[in-house]
């Protein structure tokens, strides 16, 4: 299951993001003239084992899986005037559109903390945060 | 395997205060050792330069309410932003290998990551351990805090 493609999907189509513009899938990627300052990058990052389940009476085996994937928030450059503000409420906004709102074939979107991560500003000095989502669904 | 045969009140009266006084110790210890393990795993993960990161590193259990707590952690201000930053990984060397033209070794997530791969089937491995040390086990207080490593000893 591609479950970073579908994040990035489901942010697409529910916050201000879009997609190819400041938002992106994979690793966290420096400024440059495809890459805005302000933008969010999703990564498909592991997660906890598989755990087998029973499922109803007859007791058909199915598996859950729990794969995580990190959401990195980033600000626009300091200089930019209320950079960390906007970065903020950024941050919370792709927050509150992948918690507890998995789309569909998905058991659950899960965030691990109740607020997106602030983890410090980069080399370059723009503003960074954190979300990171458990990701459950059947095999 | 425990078993104990008692015989008339006074003796299950016994066991029952004997069982209340060990069994909150018994716990502790065996939070105290599964988080060990994590820790461990974790300090085999965490990506080190001068070591300040993996020094920063602590285990301890403590009293909350009526139970205890296991915390482990990284006190290094830096070390959120070190723990999330996974691009960075491609540059560093693998985690338990020698650091290659002054490269640092380990990996972004070395505490998420170990407490996934060891979180599977705690509840039982916690019973297991609870069980073994019953009896044994002295109260919070003999569960010293443990701090990382600075360097070496893999």
């Amino acid at each position: 299951m591609d479950y970073d493609q579908d994040i990035v999907d489901a942010l697409d189509a529910t916050t201000s993001l879009t997609k190819g513009t400041d938002l992106f899938m994979g690793a966290v990627r420096g400024f440059s003239n495809l890459i805005p300052y302000k933008c969010v990058f999703v990564t498909a990052s592991g997660g906890g084992p598989t755990r087998p389940i029973k499922a109803g009476l007859s007791g058909v085996g199915i598996q859950e899986r729990h794969a995580s994937a990190q959401i990195r928030i980033r600000s626009d450059a300091e200089a930019v005037s209320g950079s960390f503000s906007v970065g903020q409420s950024l941050a919370r906004e792709v927050f509150d559109a992948l918690h507890f709102k998995p789309v569909a074939g998905y058991c659950e979107w899960r965030a691990v903390s109740s607020a997106p991560l602030y983890i410090g500003q980069n080399e370059e000095g723009q503003h960074e945060w954190s979300i990171n989502l458990d990701v459950i669904f059947d095999i | 395997m425990a078993k104990n045969k008692v015989a008339g009140d006074k003796q299950v009266k016994a066991r029952l205060m004997s069982l209340e006084r060990d069994f909150p110790n018994a716990t502790a210890a065996a939070l105290y050792q599964e988080g060990g393990e994590i820790f461990n795993l974790s300090q085999e993960q965490v990506p080190v330069d001068n070591g300040d990161l993996r020094q920063s590193g602590v285990l301890k259990v403590v009293r909350r309410g009526d139970g205890f707590v296991v915390l482990i952690g990284y006190g290094a201000a830096y070390a959120l932003r070190i723990h999330e930053a996974t691009e960075y990984d491609a540059n560093r060397v693998e985690p338990g290998k020698d650091s290659v033209d002054g490269r640092t070794t380990g990996k972004s997530k070395f505490l998420e990551d170990p407490y996934l791969q060891l979180i599977g089937g705690i509840e039982g491995r916690l019973a297991k351990r609870a069980k073994m040390l019953l009896g044994i086990a002295g109260d919070i207080s003999s569960l010293p805090d443990i701090k990382g490593r600075k360097k070496g000893g893999r």
